[in-house]
């Protein structure tokens, strides 16, 4: 057996090639639905840098949702494809922590073996050498086998760009999309341009990873094969192992094909189930890391006026008739006679009734955050209103039964995951969330009343979390004990509907 | 006068599974913003014709023409009042 190719490293990169490609096709997922990509500090129609839809977007605010921009994917294609970003993100999270787990394994063994020398370039004479071998392969040709030893120049700056360089770089760029880290460390994600800056360094750093699969792929089966393939199943140099090795490699490759679509079609087989599994894993990951994260955006300084957005995304349109005649006649009296009820749904019954004027009686948070839906668009806002905790208070201490918080809208869901008649929208949040300094029952938008897109005359701001926990059109602020005595018991709408995690923060 | 967001409700034939839902919200999807009306949603019940509801403004009037093409492209989905 050649020392140079452990068991450990061809394992790892077997497990790397699996997860590399449940990695890119939930990412493809993710990206469909919001096919679309910025530059700016906002996603204003027709500002896009780069798009995969021929669906035009209205300029107009308020009408159209991104919802509507969704495309759906093949289940060859995407993970799991036909529209579930829900499920396409908790498989992009799954992958991730497995992907890096994997690859922190890799990087402490090739460094604790001396193995890393092979790999990174110790001398300035790899570029030369490097250039010698690209300009051999500019002419079709194949540099001689003594360039490998056993890797030739170009593939050690190859290697090294993508483990010690564009990983690293996806892991950075895909950790500054999450709210959590966001409302914590703003100056994180401006250092990436915002959250469009990072999710299309995150698109342009994918493109770049699929280029080097298909290069390294197919030098793999053109430059010395014999040779690879051995090295790669057998860890041997024997090259008269060559045809087994053939064999068994594309064996595999053909079995990891099928296992990457057998999981989209077993994952729509039964959402449910798999949302259940998805969702219980990637929890690990989030309370050992994100569920740290406390927002503390009245006390941060990278964002500031001059990053309000002027576009600004909906999902959800405002009630209707069929929906709220008590909110469409609030509406129609400039608020007046609207109302937000808090309660205590845990045993005491307790309630009161609060009037717009009664909010902005209370205590007043205003702080500058970044929105971001789980699709990909974001929005720049300054935010005002009163603090969950504040409000909450009004009814006395908590509640000993109470662990969540409810909150319910005078909007109904835009869809039910069985297409049954529509609910209202609500969304639970834990304790924890319920009462960071940056959840807010918030009135006012850039200094005036919130628009009716979104969410007028009172919304839920939960900075530490996607847009799917910002319920608007608030209607009832609840102590409840668990949230799966309501709904369909997975902790929200868009938990129930779309099969989103009940934890909000990436 | 505020321009504001209302309701159409229509009735389509054809729609029951999840899949179809889709389907026809896509081919929908594809024409709603040149057409200038906003989000769609499907209420499937156990008999009869799925209903369509769809949001826009109360100034604009939602194409019922372009509304039955866009799902007689999608699958066998008829407009049925």
């Amino acid at each position: 057996m050649n020392p140079d190719f452990p068991f450990w490293l061809r394992a790892t990169h077997l497990i790397n090639f699996l997860l590399i490609g449940m990695l890119l096709r939930s990412g493809w997922e993710i990206l469909a639905s919001l096919p679309r990509l910025w530059w700016r500090k906002d996603s204003a129609p027709g500002t896009e840098w780069l798009r995969f839809t021929r669906r035009k977007l209205p300029k107009e605010e308020g009408v159209y949702t991104s919802l509507m921009d969704e495309k759906s994917l093949s289940p060859l294609i995407g993970l799991p494809g036909r529209g579930n970003v829900g499920l396409g993100r908790h498989w992009h999270g799954l992958s991730v922590m497995l992907w890096v787990l994997n690859g922190v394994v890799y990087v402490v063994l090739l460094f604790a073996t001396g193995l890393w020398r092979r790999i990174i370039p110790t001398s300035w004479d790899v570029i030369p050498e490097a250039w010698d071998s690209f300009v051999i392969y500019l002419g079709f040709g194949v540099p001689s086998i003594e360039h490998f030893q056993p890797y030739d120049a170009l593939q050690m700056l190859g290697y090294s760009f993508v483990i010690f360089i564009l990983a690293p770089f996806m892991m950075l760029t895909g950790l500054a999309m999450s709210p959590a880290i966001r409302s914590r460390y703003p100056w994180y994600v401006k250092f990436w341009g915002g959250h469009q800056g990072a999710r299309s360094l995150h698109f342009i750093a994918m493109v770049l990873m699929c280029g080097f699969i298909v290069m390294h792929v197919s030098l793999v089966f053109l430059v010395h094969r014999e040779h690879n393939v051995v090295h790669m199943v057998f860890g041997d140099v024997d090259t008269a192992r060559y045809a087994q090795a053939l064999v068994i490699m594309i064996g595999t490759i053909v079995a990891v094909v099928v296992v990457w679509i057998a999981l989209s079609y077993l994952t729509l087989a039964d959402r449910v189930r798999t949302h259940h599994f998805l969702a219980w894993f990637t929890e690990l990951g989030r309370k050992v890391f994100l569920n740290r994260m406390r927002p503390r955006l009245d006390a941060q300084k990278s964002y500031t006026d001059a990053d309000i957005s002027e576009f600004h995304w909906t999902n959800g349109l405002p009630p209707t008739a069929e929906e709220s005649e008590e909110w469409i006649a609030a509406r129609d009296r400039d608020w007046e006679g609207y109302t937000v009820t808090i309660g205590d749904d845990t045993g005491s019954g307790a309630s009161k009734t609060l009037t717009l004027d009664d909010l902005r009686a209370l205590p007043q948070a205003s702080y500058i955050a970044t929105h971001s839906c789980m699709q990909g668009w974001s929005a720049t806002s300054r935010w005002t209103g009163v603090r969950l905790r504040d409000l909450l208070a009004l009814l006395g201490p908590k509640p000993e039964a109470a662990r969540y918080v409810l909150v319910d809208s005078y909007g109904l869901a835009q869809k039910m995951i069985d297409n049954r008649p529509r609910e209202p929208f609500y969304a639970a949040i834990d304790l924890d969330t319920a009462f960071e300094d940056d959840t807010i029952l918030a009135y006012e938008r850039n200094g005036a009343p919130i628009d009716l897109y979104l969410g007028a005359p009172a919304r839920l701001r939960v900075e530490s979390n996607h847009g799917y926990k910002h319920v608007k059109w608030v209607r009832s602020i609840r102590w409840i004990a668990d949230y799966a005595d309501y709904g369909d018991g997975r902790g929200g709408t868009r938990e129930d509907s779309a099969l989103q995690v009940f934890n909000g923060r990436i | 006068m505020p321009d504001h967001v209302t309701t159409t409700r229509l009735q389509v034939s054809g729609i029951r599974t999840d899949d179809e839902v889709r389907r026809a919200l896509q081919a929908l999807y594809d024409r709603f913003a040149e057409l200038g009306v906003g989000a769609a949603t499907f209420e499937v019940a156990d008999a009869g014709p799925a209903r369509l509801y769809i949001k826009h403004r109360e100034s604009v009037a939602p194409d019922t023409g372009e509304i039955a093409a866009a799902l007689a492209r999608a699958g066998d989905f008829r407009l049925v009042g």
